[in-house]
């Protein structure tokens, strides 16, 4: 399992081998959906940690707004 | 100076007809004619004053409602004139851009390099955070460079398409 720093080193790699020609564009725009994929991953465990700890917070940056509790009379 | 009231009687200038009490008559008038339009312009420069915010809420509002009127009726002109306007210097503007492009290769791409490096520094962890829809205060060191480095590849792999394809 790849973690973010090694998709990083990754992508830093592909960077530079796309900029001095070694890649073909394609083979690199397929690498970067891939590390796309993992990154999205680790996206949905931050959110889901976030949402669990602050959902107000998690709300607020999906541009949401926290539901109102009902009160009862 | 004598003159006549409407109904014929003699009576002084600038005073009233002490028979009739007419205050002026038509032949009075056409006679002083300069004195009646002096009046009248000190009269409506002293009215004019007293009554200038009355003045100017009037004009406001009658020129509001002209240009509402006309903007209603020529929308459709005004448009037209505008895309023309906006077609014609647009070629005009190309055919510029195009020649400097042509006459000054070594400035664009300087251009090009100064742009990409700028669009590289503008992506901070407030950009990212808004792109993964999360707070960022939440997102780690490694997810931010980790998506910095996709995001760079990604706009590497654009500017290398477009290239291939212009």
């Amino acid at each position: 399992m790849k973690s973010l720093h090694d998709i990083k080193q990754d992508m830093s790699d592909l960077y530079n081998a796309l900029s001095t020609g070694a890649v073909d564009i394609k083979v690199a725009g397929e690498l970067a959906n891939i590390a796309g994929k993992f990154l999205k991953a680790e996206q949905l465990e931050l959110a889901k940690a976030v949402f669990i700890n602050d959902p107000v917070m998690y709300l607020a940056a999906q541009d949401q707004p926290p539901a109102l509790e009902h009160k009862e009379n | 100076m004598e003159r006549v009231c409407k109904q014929g009687h003699t009576a002084e200038v600038g005073k009233k007809c002490p028979t009739c009490h007419a205050a002026s008559s038509a032949a009075w008038r056409a006679r002083n004619i300069e004195r009646v339009r002096e009046n009248t312009r000190k009269y409506a420069a002293k009215w004019r004053a007293n009554n200038l915010e009355h003045i100017r809420g009037y004009d406001a509002e009658r020129r509001a409602k002209w240009r509402a009127k006309w903007r209603a009726n020529n929308l459709e002109h005004v448009r037209g004139y505008a895309a023309k306007w906006r077609a014609d210097n647009l070629e005009r503007a190309r055919g510029y851009a195009a020649k400097w492009r042509a006459d000054s290769p070594d400035a664009v791409r300087e251009s090009t390099r100064r742009s990409s490096a700028k669009k590289v520094e503008g992506i901070t962890p407030s950009y990212i955070a808004g792109i993964v829809k999360l707070p960022v205060a939440a997102l780690t060191p490694g997810m931010v460079e980790a998506k910095r480095a996709h995001l760079k590849i990604k706009r590497l792999i654009k500017e290398a398409k477009n290239e291939v394809t212009t």
